[in-house]
């Protein structure tokens, strides 16, 4: 395949990018909104765990210092990783749209990773650079340990970007085959919304729940990038995470294709 | 343009609907059911952190672990009530766009009355129910034993706060007839600010202090009055107040509601 041609073929989804930053961009008070939200956030964390502090230098193995970092990062990165591309998807399978985007010479699931990427990109300009340089600024949160482990933590970001893309494109395209989706899309968001309310480092759960996590993405999503950052686990401990992360990744993207395949067969049956 | 009606019909009035809206609401009973789950879950999160933090220490800021559940139970009971009775208040926005607002001007009740009526957020129910169990376990450890002099007075407390939270919702909606974006803004206050609420207010900096205090009334819905029950903290010398910023806040609400209203009439839609 010739280099022009790959240009030409990556042009489409640059464009989707492209449409899908543009379209943030007009919801000009859901930015500022945003970016509020995660501030007034970090604020209450950082104030409710300086004074959780106050009498003991660490818990569950982090310092204060660490604990907010986690906050932090959590907060302003992978927060804004999570999108409504599932939303989005089951309403083009109920309106029927989605025939459109199957004639469309571009893959569906490349084309809902280029939504997301912009979707991001614009999230992260807005919202998690301001909220990060404050955190900075205001309350000291620290860099990474070594230029290595950013290097990696920057990597695991970009696996745990996957995921969750992958993970909301899955059950987006679930509602190919049920009747009712949204159920299934309220409960994905109980369950973040769940682990993410109780936005703590897993070595403060209770043994139990951390099994539980462990066993679901969560951790392949928040947890494996922030152990690297903070230097939570040592080296052996990076890699089994790493290699946990790419697993899951890999693994929900074919998945992802999977499901793209048997939804061409479906809409076929439904005669679309 | 309003026929006066006496209070009592009103509330019977105000029944009759209430009736009718629950039983054509449980026909959406799966709809019910998750809208509910997931606020249900939302609580549950909230509690687990709580819960979580507790397993570490032992007290933050003086504050025990019954009693600071005792605050959060007090401050998103409070919420959730206000939010199931009044929650469609903070819809006028959308319905002025949608050109709704309009037939509420000619029924013969009240529009703020006509909108609590015809719209009983019945998501919040469960977790209602799930707060107020958080704050009568809390209150049976916090206070052993519960003498009903502090069950009285947490019951007026809970009238207090439900009434500012009530008065918060309608000034957001009377602000909505001039600024329609006001609507970001509350739902930064319903969202983030009030979550400030569920914790101790001497954790927060001095300015978070005085916005909750007195911008935002919301530290007399919880904090202050369980300052005062437990006696801990220099708020608790601010209980006698809770009534009095109710009664403010009533007055306010009531203002910039009628001001708003007339001025909507007026533009002759």
């Amino acid at each position: 395949m010739s280099s022009g041609r790959i240009y030409k073929r990556l042009t489409k989804y640059l464009e989707v990018t492209r449409l899908e930053m543009l379209r943030i961009i007009t919801y000009r008070t859901n930015f500022v909104a945003m970016f509020f939200n995660s501030f007034v956030l970090v604020f209450m964390y950082s104030y409710l765990w300086r004074a959780v502090y106050a009498n003991s230098p660490t818990i569950g193995d982090l310092t204060l210092s660490q604990m907010l970092t986690y906050i932090f990062v959590v907060r302003a990165i992978v927060v804004p990783f999570d999108n409504d591309i599932d939303w989005r998807i089951a309403e083009r399978i109920r309106t029927g749209d989605i025939a459109i985007d199957f004639i469309r010479p571009a893959n569906l699931q490349l084309m809902q990773f280029a939504t997301a990427i912009g979707n991001f990109v614009m999230r992260f300009i807005t919202t998690s650079v301001p909220v990060l340089g404050l955190g900075a600024w205001l309350f000291g949160i620290s860099a990474p340990a070594s230029l290595g482990h950013f290097v990696l933590f920057l990597f695991s970001l970009l696996l745990s970007f996957t995921i969750t893309t992958s993970i909301n494109y899955i059950f987006g395209m679930i509602s190919f085959w049920t009747v009712s989706i949204h159920g299934i899309l309220f409960a994905k968001i109980f369950v973040s919304e769940f682990l993410a309310g109780a936005a703590v480092p897993l070595s403060l759960f209770p043994a139990w729940l951390r099994s539980l996590a462990m066993v679901l993405p969560f951790q392949a999503m928040v947890n494996t990038p922030l152990s690297i950052y903070l230097q939570l686990t040592p080296p052996q401990g990076i890699v089994h995470l790493l290699v946990l992360q790419v697993f899951w990744a890999v693994g929900l993207l074919g998945f992802g294709r999977f499901l793209l395949h048997k939804s061409y067969r479906q809409l076929e049956v439904q005669g679309g | 343009m309003n026929t006066r009606r006496g209070p009592i019909s009103e509330l019977r009035l105000y029944l009759t609907y209430l009736a009718q809206h629950i039983k054509s609401r449980m026909s959406y009973r799966a709809d019910f059911v998750i809208a509910n789950l997931l606020f249900v879950f939302m609580a549950a999160s909230q509690i687990l952190f709580v819960s979580l933090v507790f397993s570490q220490v032992r007290q933050i800021n003086g504050w025990g672990f019954w009693e600071v559940l005792l605050i959060y139970g007090l401050s998103s009971l409070t919420i959730a009530v206000c939010q199931c009775f009044t929650g469609i208040v903070t819809h006028l926005p959308y319905m002025i766009i949608r050109g709704e607002f309009d037939q509420m001007l000619t029924r013969p009740v009240s529009p703020l009355w006509l909108m609590m009526m015809s719209r009983f957020n019945d998501r919040w129910l469960v977790t209602i129910f799930i707060r107020l169990l958080v704050l009568l376990i809390a209150a049976g450890h916090v206070f052993s034993p519960v003498k009903w002099s502090t069950i009285a007075l947490l019951a007026g407390f809970f009238v207090c706060g439900l009434t500012i939270t009530v008065a918060i919702n309608v000034i957001f909606a009377a602000l909505a007839f001039h600024v329609l974006e006001i609507r970001a803004l509350y739902h930064l206050y319903l969202g983030d600010l009030y979550n400030l609420s569920y914790y101790p207010l001497t954790i927060y900096g001095g300015f978070l202090q005085l916005l909750l205090t007195w911008v935002f009334p919301l530290a007399f819905v919880s904090f202050v009055p369980i300052s005062y029950l437990v006696e801990k903290t220099s708020y608790a010398r601010l209980a006698a107040l809770p009534p009095l910023v109710a009664v403010a806040m009533v007055v306010l609400a009531r203002h910039l509601w009628r001001t708003g209203l007339r001025a909507y009439e007026s533009t002759g839609s």
